[in-house]
């Protein structure tokens, strides 16, 4: 506690430097000059501030509370080294100026220790204050186009021919992943976390759709509580039917039911499948033909029904 | 100042229009630079786009409908309205935004609503629909005897009171609707392929309710949610006549159970440290019973009749904590414990009943319990203005318990996972990031033998920014083996990525990307082969899997847009030459064609739009796909899945 206690004695101001010189002029100054972004600034979310008159002027009132204090900027005749310019700050002074209002909320608790933040992608990657293209959440484009931007691999997982619809306009980014920073996950072990976004109970976001496969079942298929949809499935886009992670289903299903001992509920194996299935015959190449209710069933052990 | 305001409208044209992958309509393109009508209070900007979408499709309709799916009919498109006051101050909204998109039978509909007072109340509907067609196809030249023809609705209400508030209020509903004729096998297919297939109706319905509030106390922000999900699921077979047997079935199965849960959260974000916790408990419940006539598991017993019935329950508590601390600004300090506890477990009993004798038998309701337990701590630093690192330590502990009967040993199994995360950021100029990062970890004892055991995974990304130009390049490769004694796995998965988007010319944009994604696998197999068991064996699967996208956006004068697309998809399996050929591990045709996937799907798109007036445009657009399995496509023996679809729209748009 003493350690934590001293911290704040390193700690370093940052964002917004009040001057007691220069101080705050309010945002009719900057009209002059901005018009272009005044004239529109009425269908800005940050417009609240200015219309309920309820904010504590002036440091979250209007274009100085995230630009700071003007006067300086104004006796200059401009200038983006008289006031705070998002073009010329620091990843993590963006951050820190955004978060002055915006960390209260429950989505962004984690937005500090993200994969994103981490990796220098703060507000004013996604978002676009002034010229934000889309009605909501001030987004610099469409949430996909943003998002595929870095992340190409993915924009090739969805141009599969079988695909969750992100680009049918269907599903979006944030249906799965919270691009804020997520919650630990505490599916599977926990490793590797994509920025998911926890469906009811901690689950995997998969269910928030797909609620049949929730269960409880009397016959749990163990992987999929255990292990989840990954173990099968891709999430974003497969050349493979029913986004599986291989083309022939028993191939799969085999690669675990091989008898393996070590693995499994009672360390014995998963099984193999019993003499009756002869590999050989097209009847018993393709599992989920008999084995329907591979997710749980509460009828039958083997999934039949 | 015009000026500006025109080159800002141009820039925004352009990076609405220049994304590649898209589908041909909606239209991208806006109508003009000023919109928007203003009342006394209000300011009002609409836009509807009303056409007519066809399609031809030529080889198999089902696959066709399984990967795109568009019709022929009239469609409202897309629509947009938003409506703002002016002044912040409207009598009963201060803000109304309403999109929609595929109105009028698109299998891909969906709507938003947003309205809002300020500080007095918001509210967002999301409502969804997706005619999802899946029928029963399998790649690989497979045939899959269960099919699905339904839609999906989904729509999520929440209302916020007093959201910009210390104290606010939550209220929300949201429902999912699965429904439609389902076509799939009950119980074994001993007699044929697919005789035994049933028709059946499904319904899936979930409806949540939840109710909320979020408060301030001793510097934290709390915030607490109580829900209830009901869901049903109501499956029931259509009596028809087993052909294996002769005998009418009837097959009925409804689930139905509901999931209260309750959820709190606190938070706070101090400057030298910021704090969160979250806690949640889900209770839930579900009952069952199924009722079958005339045959049990799908051989026909005449006169005979199952009952099962029973409830499960599963209470999952969970809780996370995360502290971070911020020393200096240059460094953070962050650590993260998560608790998950599951319990599934319930009671079950199997009713038997025919025309001799009546049997009634307790079925066990297998035991699965989950306790995981994970410990973060991760670093982040940033050394000087161009280079700053972060790593950390994660341990992640999963305690199983499984009872599969209660006269047998419980069965506890203690998994643990160490993994050690590390990564580097260089900026060396202004407009380009570098970050390279990597996880590596090992498991004591995976739950298959495909989890992960002993793997890797190594990130490298660099991203170059500056005004309209955007490059980033992207390498990743991601390895386990999970190998022990008389069996094998291991995987490797390597995968490279380029991206590029550049509006080099006011008329001019253009975005394109490639991708190649490698995929390796080695499993060990064991199986029955004419009734022999042959243990040992392996399976080796490879993909190579190309992308490629690009789209060109032109601005012809002041009145016409253009723009061109091009996807391609392939995979070019392991270089085989033919299906069977230059296999490995067992020597049967099946597991040969099964190692590799060689296809082929590819989607050029062109769209005209032509501004008519300041407040209307006509468009009009041309998109192709095609389908194709390299060594399944043609073939008489196997379900040539291989399609061409030629689809199109015309289309008025129509702003104010």
């Amino acid at each position: 506690m003493l350690v934590i206690a001293a911290l704040p004695v390193f700690a370093q101001k940052e964002g917004l430097q009040k001057d007691a010189t220069h101080g705050f002029i309010g945002s009719d100054a900057c009209k002059t000059c901005h018009a272009d972004v005044w004239s529109k600034f009425y269908k800005n979310p940050h417009f609240k501030s200015l219309a309920s008159a309820k904010e504590p002027p002036p440091e979250r009132t209007g274009c100085e509370s995230c630009h700071g204090p003007g006067g300086r900027h104004v006796e200059a005749h401009g200038g983006k080294a008289t006031i705070v310019a998002f073009s010329q700050l620091e990843p993590k002074q963006i951050l820190d100026n955004c978060l002055r209002c915006h960390a209260e909320t429950l989505s962004r608790a984690n937005i500090r220790r993200s994969q994103h933040t981490e990796n220098d992608v703060v507000c004013t990657s996604c978002h676009s204050i002034h010229k934000s293209p889309v009605p909501k959440f001030l987004l610099a484009n469409t949430q996909r186009e943003l998002c595929y931007g870095c992340h190409a691999d993915v924009r090739s997982q969805f141009s599969m021919p079988f695909k969750h619809r992100v680009n049918e306009g269907f599903m979006v980014c944030t249906d799965c992943h919270n691009p804020h920073g997520a919650f630990p996950p505490t599916w599977r072990m926990a490793e590797r976390p994509h920025l998911m976004e926890q469906a009811l109970a901690n689950e995997e976001p998969c269910l928030k759709c797909h609620e049949e496969k929730r269960g409880p079942f009397v016959f749990e298929h163990p992987p999929v509580r255990v292990e989840g949809c990954e173990a099968c499935h891709y999430p974003h886009g497969s050349a493979n039917s029913r986004l599986l992670r291989r083309p022939v289903v028993f191939t799969m299903c085999l690669e675990c039911h091989n008898g393996a001992l070590g693995f499994g509920r009672a360390r014995l194996g998963d099984p193999v499948p019993s003499s009756f299935h002869d590999l050989r015959s097209p009847l018993f190449q393709n599992c989920t033909n008999c084995h329907s209710h591979i997710h749980g069933s509460n009828i039958d052990a083997f999934f039949l029904k | 100042m015009r000026r500006r305001i025109k080159a800002i409208i141009v820039a925004l044209l352009f990076v609405a229009a220049a994304g590649a992958q898209q589908t041909v309509a909606p239209t991208q393109e806006p109508v003009g630079p000023v919109r928007g009508d203003k009342t006394a209070e209000y300011n009002v900007v609409n836009s509807i786009e009303l056409g007519y979408r066809w399609e031809s499709v030529g080889g198999s309709q089902d696959e066709y409908n399984s990967q795109v799916n568009y019709g022929n009919g009239v469609r409202l498109l897309s629509s947009s309205l938003t409506v703002n006051s002016l002044d912040g101050h409207g009598r009963f909204f201060d803000e109304i935004v309403l999109t929609t998109q595929g109105l009028g039978n698109d299998p891909y509909e969906s709507a938003t609503l947003r309205v809002q007072k300020n500080h007095l109340y918001r509210f967002d509907m999301n409502w969804r629909l997706n005619d999802y067609v899946n029928p029963g196809l399998a790649s690989g030249g497979q045939e899959n005897g269960s099919l699905r023809d339904t839609e999906y609705t989904s729509q999520d209400d929440d209302l916020t009171l007093f959201p910009q508030s210390k104290i606010k209020f939550f209220l929300g509903y949201s429902r999912n609707v699965q429904d439609g004729p389902e076509f799939m096998p009950i119980g074994h297919i001993f007699a044929s392929t697919l005789a035994s297939n049933t028709e059946s109706s499904v319904r899936d319905a979930r409806n949540e309710y939840r109710i909320g509030n979020e408060f301030q106390f001793l510097g934290f922000k709390v915030n607490w949610m109580h829900g209830w999900e009901d869901f049903k699921e109501d499956f029931r077979v259509n009596p028809q006549f087993d052909t294996s047997g002769g005998a009418p079935t009837v097959f009925s199965n409804p689930y139905h159970g509901t999931s209260p849960y309750w959820r709190v959260a606190l938070f706070t974000d101090k400057k030298w440290f910021s704090m969160n916790g979250r806690f949640t408990y889900t209770g839930t419940q579900r009952a069952f019973i199924s009722q079958q006539g005339s045959f049990l598991g799908g051989q026909p017993v005449v006169g005979l009749q199952t009952v099962t019935v029973g409830a499960g329950q599963r209470p999952v508590a969970t809780g996370n904590l995360t502290f971070s601390i911020f020393p200096t600004s240059k460094l953070s300090i962050t650590n993260s414990t998560a608790v998950y506890n599951v319990r599934t477990e319930g009671n079950a009993e199997f009713l038997q009943v025919n025309n001799a004798t009546g049997s009634i038998q307790s079925q066990n309701f297998l035991y699965l319990g989950i306790r995981t337990v994970t410990n973060q701590t991760d670093l982040n630093y940033q050394a000087v203005k161009w280079l700053g690192f972060f790593g950390g330590y994660h341990y992640s502990d999963r305690f199983m318990r499984n009872i599969l009967d209660p006269s047998l040993p419980t069965y506890d199994r203690t998994s643990i996972l160490n993994t050690g995360v590390f990564g580097v950021r260089i900026r060396p100029v202004q407009p380009l990031t570098i970050v390279l990062d990597g996880e590596v970890g090992r498991a004591n004892e995976p739950f298959t033998p495909k989890s992960d055991r002993n793997y890797q995974a190594l990130n490298a990304r660099a991203q170059y920014k500056h005004k309209s130009l955007m490059l980033s390049a992207y390498a990743q490769s991601s390895y386990n083996n999970n190998s022990i004694v008389l069996t094998s796995y291991s995987s490797h998965a390597r995968t490279y990525a380029v991206n590029t988007s550049w509006t080099p010319l006011r008329w001019l944009s253009f975005q394109a990307d490639y991708s190649k994604l490698h995929l390796d696998t080695l499993g060990g197999l064991s199986f029955f082969d004419s009734g022999n068991l042959l243990t040992g064996q392996e399976s080796l699967y490879i993909s190579n899997l190309h992308t490629g996208n690009l789209g060109v956006q032109f601005t012809l004068g002041k009145r016409i847009n253009l723009y061109a697309g091009y996807s391609h998809v392939q995979d070019a399996g392991d270089g085989r030459s033919q299906a069977t050929g230059a296999g490995f591990g067992p020597d049967i045709p099946q597991f040969q064609i099964a190692q590799t996937f060689p296809m082929r799907f590819q989607s050029p798109l062109a769209r005209l739009s032509v501004k008519l007036t300041n407040r209307v445009r006509w468009n009009v657009g041309y998109q192709y796909y095609g389908y194709h399995e390299e060594f399944f496509t043609g073939q008489s023996f196997l379900p040539d899945q291989a399609y061409r679809a030629q689809t199109g729209y015309t289309s008025v748009l129509w702003s104010f």
